[in-house]
């Protein structure tokens, strides 16, 4: 039977600090800050994760857009207290550990949807919604989306979009 | 080896080759007196702006302006990569150092202005970079015509590849030793016409493009140093108002609140740029959430001023009010209007 290493006497255990736990982009966390904290800060504040962008905080904007259990929110109006035991995927968590990109990353590029990128995380998590609710969408529903672009990116976002669901049609669930 | 020609009063033209056999071609401000064995180490990122080809065929372009979302490090990359006539694909663009020192009256700028503001990046550019990009494809081509013993003009280039009239073809990356062993060009070399370009204006792709939809590039606010805090302001909302008195213990008493400063009411005599815009109160924390839990906390009884009337809906009724007392003035101003909406009109017309 293994053994169980001896724990020195000299070092006393740091204490377990309570906290929030949330898994981020399939990772385990712990927030041991002020629970009231939107995940909009604890993302890019505590963990750096600044794909999720911070444009007007009060949910108009969709920068901040991330996916909670798989559905669509903003991390701008979640305190963290509410979110322990969830799982959020932010836009560093859309692509494949091996970095090969989700279709819709792809479609981004390959339709040259960028201008500043500032909202682009924002809409790509707001597609990756829409394509999970509705795989083969309508110019209408890709409208739906509500997340502004300053730069005007919404001709090309609609046209990367239509391309990724035409691919993602074709490939095996 | 290394060479140099004046490209204009202020900057020159450098051409250098590496030990690894790259040709490296940059523009550099006469202020700085490096010499080619300085330069040789962090070469890239000394020259002002330049562009590396390397013995393999890859194209490394220094971006000079630092990038914020405005999209620069393609744009400006994609100039020498036009005029250089290379292969769009194997370009690799590289952020170069910051060239700031202290100069008498202020931080001065090594490697030429590095700025992002005011639409100025691409056109304060522009002539430089179109000169390092033809220079180092004439260098290139004179290469090819030595080693095929070819008059240079008969030669063309595309793609990152020199082309005889006969159909033989060198790559860029074969050539860059030889290519840096010449002198440079004396004048400027010819610049392509607009007609000709290939990438600028063109959908060529951004060199940012897998960072962004991977959420890693890093914009304005994205930028961290380790140990910053994070600062928040208050501002006075009418023009011209003051702070009064601060009320800010319950701020202070917030965890991770580090420092309350006060900014004062603008003064005049400060240049613009420098002056503050408004009256306020700055809260560092060492996280956004706590700067701005904090700022909701600081009460002031900011004193309101005449200005503080003025609405959208109050101005128009003014300036009735005040055409009925002094017409001349007004009409003046009348004028003014219609021509600039005039010239508004034209410029639309022209566009469309
Ligand atoms: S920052 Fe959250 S919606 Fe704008
Ligand atoms: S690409 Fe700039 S805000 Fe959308």
């Amino acid at each position: 039977m293994p053994r169980l290493p001896q724990t020195d006497p000299g070092i006393t255990p740091e204490p377990i600090r309570p906290g929030i736990d949330v898994v981020i982009n399939r990772e385990n966390f712990r927030h041991t800050g002020d629970p009231s904290m939107p995940l909009l800060w604890y993302l890019r504040d505590v963990l750096r994760l600044t794909g999720c962008k911070y444009g007007c905080d009060d949910a108009t904007c969709g920068a901040c857009s991330v996916l909670v259990d798989g559905k669509l929110a903003r991390a701008c109006e979640l305190p963290m207290q509410k979110l322990q035991g969830h799982r959020i995927t932010t836009v560093e968590g859309l692509a494949q550990a091996d970095g090969s990109l989700h279709p819709l990353q792809q479609a981004w590029i390959d339709e040259d949807a960028i201008l500043c990128g500032y909202c682009q995380p924002g809409m790509l998590i707001a597609a990756v919604d829409l394509l999970a609710r509705k795989p083969d969408p309508s110019d209408d529903d890709i409208d739906g989306i509500k997340n502004l672009c300053r730069c005007g990116s919404y001709p090309r976002v609609r046209a990367a979009i239509q391309r990724a669901a035409a691919k993602m049609k074709g490939a095996p669930k | 080896m290394s060479g140099a020609h004046d490209a204009s009063r202020r900057r020159f033209l450098k051409v250098l080759g590496s030990a690894t056999g790259a040709l490296i071609v940059g523009m550099q401000l006469p202020a700085r007196a490096d010499t080619a064995d300085e330069l040789l180490g962090d070469v890239v990122l000394r020259l002002n702006p330049c562009v590396r080809i390397e013995p393999d065929g890859t194209v490394v372009i220094g971006a000079r302006d630092p990038e914020v979302g405005q999209g620069i490090r393609t744009a400006q990359a994609r100039i020498i990569a036009e005029e250089l006539d290379a292969d769009w694909p194997r370009v690799i663009v590289l952020p170069m150092d910051l060239g700031a020192e202290d100069g008498d009256g202020g931080p001065s700028w090594t490697l030429g202005h590095q700025e992002a503001r005011g639409s100025t990046g691409v056109p304060a550019a522009w002539s430089d970079l179109r000169t390092v990009g033809a220079s180092a494809r004439e260098l290139l081509v004179r290469a090819a015509a030595q080693r095929w013993g070819a008059d240079a003009s008969t030669l063309r280039t595309q793609l990152g590849k020199v082309i005889a009239r006969d159909g033989r073809t060198l790559d860029y990356g074969e050539l860059a030793a030889e290519a840096s062993a010449l002198p440079p060009p004396n004048v400027a070399p010819a610049v392509k016409s607009p007609d000709a370009f290939r990438l600028i204006g063109q959908d060529a792709g951004d060199v940012d493009a897998r960072d962004i939809v991977t959420g890693r590039q890093l914009h304005a606010i994205d930028q961290w140093r380790g140990g910053a805090l994070i600062a928040v302001i208050a501002r006075c909302p009418y023009p011209g108002g003051t702070l009064g008195n601060l009320h800010a213990s319950a701020a202070r008493a917030l965890k991770g609140v580090e420092q309350i400063l006060t900014i004062p009411k603008p003064d005049p005599s400060i240049p613009l740029g420098t002056r503050p815009l408004a009256a306020g109160v700055a809260v560092l924390a060492n996280d956004t959430w706590t700067a701005l839990r904090a700022r909701e906390l600081c009460r002031s009884n900011g004193h309101p001023v005449p200005w503080c009337k003025v609405t959208t809906r109050s101005l128009p009724r003014s300036m009735h009010a005040s055409s009925r007392r002094r017409p001349w003035p007004c009409a003046m101003m009348a004028i003014t209007i219609m021509r600039a909406n005039w010239r508004i009109a034209r410029c639309r017309r022209a566009i469309r």
